[in-house]
């Protein structure tokens, strides 16, 4: 039995020790391939445009005959920055605003460049047509909230122009107290100004979250009343002169209607 | 005697009512968010950006 299984945790080994130098074989195999790419396009990066979306591993006669096919899809050249204002705490029964505005970044620099083998950058610009001249860019907003009046409830839609910032209302109004969740989303809708073909996509959503609070129980509408009337009362129960002034109007009243 | 306690009542009333008002009146404090978006998310959809993950932006 002994040899048996000594033979066997043998094989095992072997077996173990043939497959960890295959494995090294094939590890050290890839590692020249990577390091020798650089030389192979260190000729054509000087004299072609760089390929935007072409592996950068060409043959020296491919590359220098050939001219790499450079698909750029149209594109939005400026940075923009999305603000969200909202107030994270309300009185329930009040409405308030919620604003989304979708404004260009000042600070946005912009310059698209190309890439070569080797990690040299050429610093070439590559042309991006203008996305705004070949499709009608028109920003869409939603907000999402349950449990809360929101005016405009639906989808709203902007379109937007180059250099120029969209800016969206929500109006909500929160009837209990509460903490209320919800999400603001916008996205951009693509027209082709050609062929009038759509797509949208999601630029961003962002959670709100927006407590609703009463004072003891009291809502805003009987607070604000109450606190008028006892204003009032207060200030004739407290201020003596007041007292005196109503004592002294009186007294003239019944002085003219004698 | 009875002055000083109407006084004192009326102070009380004219504390609590301004306390309402100032709490129905005040404006809400508001929080104001800024996200800046890169060029590269104003694009048009490729395959890659119809996979969208909300939490990613935030």
């Amino acid at each position: 039995m002994k040899p048996r299984s000594f033979s066997s945790r043998y094989i095992f080994l072997l077996l173990a020790a043939i497959l960890w130098i295959f494995a090294g074989f094939g590890c050290g195999g890839a590692a020249p391939a990577a390091t020798e790419a650089p030389a192979a396009t260190e000729a054509p990066a000087a004299t072609e445009a760089p390929a935007a979306t072409e592996a950068p591993v060409p043959t020296d006669e491919v590359s220098a005959t050939r001219a790499p096919v450079i698909t750029v899809l149209p594109a939005i050249k400026e940075s923009r920055r999305l603000t969200l204002e909202f107030p994270p705490q309300m009185r329930a029964g009040d409405s308030d605003l919620i604003r989304l505005t979708l404004e260009v970044d000042d600070l946005g620099n912009i310059t698209p460049t190309a890439e070569t083998g080797g990690n040299v950058i050429a610093g070439e610009t590559i042309e991006i047509p203008n996305l705004y001249e070949t499709h009608h860019v028109i920003a869409e907003a939603r907000f999402d909230m349950a449990g809360v009046e929101i005016s405009p409830p639906d989808l709203s839609s902007q379109t937007l122009a180059q250099g120029q910032s969209v800016t969206f209302y929500w109006s909500i109004r929160p009837g209990e107290t509460g903490v209320y969740r919800g999400t603001v989303w916008l996205y951009l809708r693509f027209v082709d100004k050609q062929n009038g073909q759509e797509s949208r996509k999601a630029v961003s959503a962002q959670l709100v979250e927006i407590e609703a609070v009463n004072l003891l129980g009291l809502s805003a509408n009987f607070a604000r009343a109450t606190g008028v009337i006892g204003s009032v009362v207060g200030t004739v129960i407290g201020f003596p002169f007041f007292d005196d002034i109503l004592k002294f109007l009186v007294k003239r009243r019944k002085k003219r209607g004698q | 005697m009875t002055r000083r306690i109407r006084i004192i009542l009326g102070i009380v009333i004219l504390a609590i009512s301004i306390a309402l008002l100032i709490w129905g009146l005040a404006p809400a404090r508001r929080e104001t968010r800024v996200q800046p978006i890169p060029p590269s998310e104003l694009q048009l959809p490729t395959p890659e950006s119809f996979q969208f993950n909300p939490y990613s932006v935030l």
